[in-house]
This record gives structure tokens, C-alpha cells and sequence, in this order.
């Protein structure tokens, strides 16, 4: 009788402790089990399931459709506590010994539940220091303005592709979705210097497009006034010629006359020409003295 | 009655002796069983482990990749340049045994590899110029390489003396130190102002070679223009010349004739004043019906 109850509540207590061992999987994440310390499950589906309890076994989830950020050029503990950032940790060197501040983010993913639990002790900070290691290699081999102008992308794209290599190379479990690059830029103590060059390369195209508005202006007037001179010469051509066939079509005219009957063109030509003369001239008829002389002096 | 207790009386003991000689490796671990302080046996597949109770005690270290930033240090280049380097180690136990009996903690690990790399990072950047970890030049720029071989020395110092696996040593920084900042950005701002002012002359000229170049073209428009112009009007002047001359060879004293008629035309103006003696032919035409004589 008292063996029967103690056998009744052992076996209870059995039941009670092996009910423990249900959980759920959210559907954001999957899940790891462990029985004994030894990974048995790596990859357990969102839902609802039943494994070992503790101290036997052991179940983590990792949230693996979640993109997660890290802050590259700042500390997150600064950016949430408003802090102002300590300077140099946002200074890279460039190749030609410049000094450049840099803040980046490193989207990720938990790319292998059993890596990122197990494998290393800090995942996300390893990350941290790997793409800020990618950065100063990159950096360090650009010039300045390749890094602030047609560089950036291509900086972008080294240090995704160098953190994710030594991530994947050290087997961290987390895969680089991203690399933003929030801000790339000079200094504030040496702003003013770099942005006089944005102004002072405004200044050459504004130059340059003053002149060329210049050489637009003059050379299509100059174009024009040249077909106008050419022009004017050939009007004057025209006319040149024109009189010159007219007048010599008139004389040929008349010289076919002048053949005919030359005494009686001749003197018609004579009275034409002193009828169209005389009406326009002072006109003095006077009587010749009878030796002959001239009726009237001329003094000079 | 006695058997009973006799029977549960052991196995109590059982128990007592199985969960005390019963013990975990979890994948994250190594295990070392040591018996009087004697290592004697290392576990490093996780699972369940036996041992014999309370002879065997069980020294767990963490298996997995670990992380250590050694503290930030300024070297001197062999150019004598100040440069602040940053390193970090990714690194992980690779002999249990050995790195028990030669650091024991972590931090007294982390401590002692923090010190080799301090100083082979400082020979390694001492016998190098700072232009080879700093270059636009790819010729020069030996960054990688350089690391690279202090990593190689750091990893063979860790195997032997603490029994670490260096996964890996990178540099995280490389920066001027505080006091060398003033100058770096007196130098880049003096950097920038030439550029500015290169911009600026580059615009300069290519202005002017363009308005030059514009007022050369409308010069040579025009003077060829004038040149065509020149070349049409004597042309036509030549053509005019030659059909007057066609002309004129039919009856060269006729043309004389007219030609003087028409000079003498031009001649007599308004201001002209003539004098007719009435015994002109003209006018003795007209007063005496005689007819004008040639």
C-alpha cells in the first residue's frame, strides 16, 4: 500500500519534470538542442516541441530572419546615452596620410544557429572589430578623394567582401548583409579646407562655361558677318556684270547701227547728248565780233 | 526489514556515487580531469563524462573562439613616424593541458598574448618605413604582408608557450597620435588650398584658351571672308572687263565716239555755264533753217 503510493508519486514527479521539456520555436527563429553538452539538433523549425529538460538537455533559439545592426566608426553604449563620440574612433588614415571620419553600419544576419551560439564568445564584436580592420585596410591603399568621391562604393564593397571572408574563414556563424556607410568625410577642424576645393572646382566650370558661352556668342556672328561680306561681293558681282552685258549689248546695238549709217547716228548721238545737257547748264548766246574776236573777256 | 534498509542504503550510495563521478562537457568547453592537482585525462567531445569522485576534480576551459583587444600602443616606424596601432586577436585553446599549466585564466592569457604582439608588432613596424602601411602606392604598401608576419610569429610563440590556437591578429587602427594630429591637419589643409588653387588657374586658362581660341576663329572667318569677297570682285571686275572689251573690238572708234559723248555728259553739271556763238551750227540750225553742220 505505501509502496504503491511512494511508486505513484515518483512516477508523477517523472511525468512533471518530463512535461518541462515542451517549447516553442517563434517563427523568427530556429533552435538549437543539446543533450548532454553535445549538439544534437542544429536546425529545429519554428513550432511547437518536446526535448530533454535541464539539466539533460538544453535548447537556444537564434533569431535568424532578423537583420541586426552594429555600428562601425561609433560605439552603440555613445549613440543611445547621446554622448559625444570620442573623435578617433571614427578617424581612418587614407593611403596619402589624410585623416577621414568614417560611421558605418553592418547589417547581419545570424547566418548558422550552432556557429553563432557555440562557436565564439562574442560574435557581434568580433564582427565590430573585422569590418573596422576592413576599413583601415581599404583606407589606408585610397587617396583621399577617391574615398570621398567614385571610391566609395568600391570601399563599400571590399569590406563587405574582406569582414564576410574572415567570418566565414573563422566559421562566426553571421552573414554581412550590408555595409552603409553614413558618413565619409574630412575632419571638422579641416572642413572649410576641403570644401573650398568643391568651391574652387565650381569656380573652374563656372570659368570654363563663361567662356564658352563667350566663344558661342562670337563665333556664329563672326560666321554670319563673313557670309555677309562674301555675300555683299556677290551682289556686287551681279551688278558689275550685269551693267557691263547691258552696256555692251547697248553698244553693239548701236555700232550695228553705227554700221548701217554712221554720219546720221553720229549726229543724232551729238543732239541726244546736248539735248539732255543743255536744258541743265546757264546758257549765253552771243553774237561773234566781225574780226572774229571774242564778244566777251574772260578775266580770270 | 534490515534487508530493506540495507537494499536502500546502497542504493542511495549508488546514486550518491553515480552523480558525483557523472559529469557534462558542453560544446562550448574542454574538459580536464586532474587527480590531486595531475592532469589526467582531457575531454574535448562533449557528452557525458565519468570520473572517479572526489579524487578526480574537473577544470573546464572555454572552447570557443575568443576575442582580445591588446591594449592600444604607439610605435615608431623605422622612418622615426609616430603611428598608433590597434590590434585584436581572434584566438581559441588548442592544448587544454598545456594551457592550464602555463596561464591557467583567461586573463592571464589574454595578458601574456597581448605582450607578445605589442612586440612583434613593434619590430615588425620598426624595421619598416610608414609608407608600407600607408600608401597609395600598391608597390610599396606591404599592410597585409606585415601583419601577416607578426601574426605568423604570435601564432608559433602561442602553440609553443600557452598552447593557443591564433586564428587570427589583425589590425583594427592605425592613426597618428594625439600630438601629431595639429600637424596632419595643418598639412591637409595646406594640401587642399593648392588643389583650390589648381582648380581655380586650371579654370583660369582653359577660359582664356577658349576666348582665345574663339576670337582667333571670327578673326579668320572674316579675313577669309574677305579674302572670297576680294577674289568675287575682282573676278567680276576682270569679267566685266573682257565682255566691254568683246564689245568695243566690233567697232573700236565708234566706242571712242560714244565714250566721249558720254564723258562729255558727265562733265557739264548744273554749275556749268555755256556759250553759244550764234553762228554754232546749232543755233544757226535753229534761227536760220539752215542744218546743223558736224
Amino acid at each position: 500500500m505505501r509502496r504503491g503510493v511512494v511508486a505513484l508519486v515518483g512516477l508523477g514527479a517523472l511525468v512533471a519534470y518530463l512535461a518541462t521539456g515542451f517549447y516553442t520555436v517563434p517563427a523568427t527563429s530556429l533552435a538549437v538542442t543539446r543533450l548532454c553538452g553535445a549538439i544534437v539538433d542544429a536546425t529545429v523549425p519554428p513550432g511547437v516541441h518536446w526535448w530533454w529538460p535541464w539539466p539533460v538537455g538544453r535548447v537556444d533559439r537564434a533569431e535568424v530572419t532578423r537583420a541586426f545592426t552594429m555600428p562601425v566608426g561609433y560605439l552603440a553604449v555613445e549613440e543611445v546615452r547621446g554622448i559625444g563620440p570620442d573623435p578617433s574612433v571614427a578617424r581612418w588614415l587614407t593611403g596619402d596620410t589624410n585623416i577621414l571620419q568614417i560611421r558605418a553600419r553592418v547589417n547581419y544576419r545570424i547566418a548558422d544557429p550552432a556557429k553563432y551560439l557555440f562557436a565564439s564568445a562574442q560574435p557581434a564584436e568580433v564582427l565590430r572589430y573585422v569590418a573596422g580592420s576592413a576599413f583601415t585596410e581599404a583606407a589606408s591603399a585610397l587617396p583621399v578623394d577617391d574615398l570621398l568621391t567614385s571610391g566609395r562604393l568600391a570601399l563599400i564593397d571590399r569590406v563587405r567582401a574582406r569582414t564576410q571572408a574572415l567570418l566565414d574563414r573563422w566559421g562566426i556563424g553571421l552573414q554581412v548583409l550590408a555595409v552603409n556607410l553614413e558618413s565619409i568625410e574630412p575632419p571638422s577642424l579641416v572642413m572649410g579646407a576641403f570644401q573650398d576645393v568643391q568651391n574652387a572646382r565650381a569656380d573652374r566650370e563656372r570659368l570654363v562655361s563663361e567662356a564658352e558661352t563667350y566663344a558661342n556668342g562670337l563665333v556664329p556672328v563672326a560666321r554670319g558677318e563673313a557670309e555677309r561680306k562674301v555675300n555683299e561681293a556677290l551682289t556686287f558681282q551681279d551688278q558689275r556684270l550685269n551693267r557691263a552685258r547691258g552696256d555692251a549689248g547697248r553698244f553693239t546695238a548701236l555700232a550695228a547701227e553705227h554700221h548701217r549709217a554712221p554720219e546720221l547716228l553720229e549726229k543724232r548721238l551729238r543732239l541726244e547728248t546736248a539735248e539732255r545737257v543743255l536744258p541743265r547748264v546757264r546758257r549765253y548766246v552771243v553774237d561773234p565780233g566781225r574780226d572774229g574776236a571774242p564778244p566777251i573777256r574772260i578775266v580770270e | 526489514m534490515k534487508r530493506v534498509a540495507m537494499v536502500l542504503g546502497l542504493a542511495v550510495a549508488g546514486a550518491v556515487v553515480a552523480l558525483g563521478s557523472a559529469f557534462v562537457v558542453d560544446t562550448t568547453q574542454y574538459a580536464i580531469v586532474t587527480r590531486f592537482g595531475r592532469p589526467v585525462r582531457t575531454y574535448r567531445v562533449p557528452g557525458l563524462h565519468f570520473r572517479v569522485p572526489l579524487v578526480d576534480q574537473v577544470v573546464r576551459l572555454d572552447a570557443r573562439l575568443l576575442m582580445t583587444e591588446p591594449p592600444t600602443a604607439e610605435y615608431l616606424t623605422l622612418d622615426k613616424k609616430n603611428v598608433v596601432a590597434r590590434t585584436f586577436l581572434v584566438w581559441r585553446v588548442a592544448e587544454p593541458v598545456r594551457f592550464l599549466q602555463s596561464v591557467q585564466l583567461r586573463d592571464a592569457a589574454e595578458a601574456r598574448l597581448a605582450a607578445v604582439t605589442s612586440s612583434e608588432i613593434g619590430a615588425a613596424l620598426g624595421s619598416v618605413s610608414f609608407d608600407a602601411l600607408v600608401s597609395t602606392d600598391p608597390e610599396k604598401m606591404r599592410l597585409g604582408a606585415i601583419v601577416d608576419g607578426v601574426e605568423q610569429r604570435v601564432r608559433e610563440t602561442a602553440a609553443r608557450e600557452y598552447g593557443v590556437d591564433l586564428v587570427s591578429l589583425r589590425v583594427e587602427r592605425l592613426a597618428f597620435p594625439q600630438q601629431n594630429e595639429a600637424s596632419v591637419f595643418q598639412r591637409m589643409r595646406a594640401e587642399r588650398q593648392r588643389i583650390a588653387r589648381q582648380f581655380r588657374s586650371e579654370g583660369e586658362e582653359q577660359s582664356l584658351r577658349i576666348r582665345a581660341e574663339a576670337d582667333r576663329e571670327r578673326a579668320r572667318l572674316i579675313a577669309e571672308a574677305e579674302r572670297k569677297a576680294a577674289e568675287i570682285r575682282g573676278q567680276a571686275e576682270a569679267e566685266a572687263a573682257r565682255i566691254y572689251a568683246g564689245a568695243v573690238a566690233a567697232d573700236p572708234d565708234f566706242y571712242r565716239f560714244v565714250r566721249a559723248l558720254e564723258a562729255s555728259e558727265k562733265i557739264i553739271d548744273k554749275e556749268t555755264t555755256v556759250i553759244l556763238p550764234s553762228d554754232s551750227p546749232l543755233m544757226k540750225f535753229l534761227l536760220g533753217g539752215a542744218e546743223p553742220a558736224r
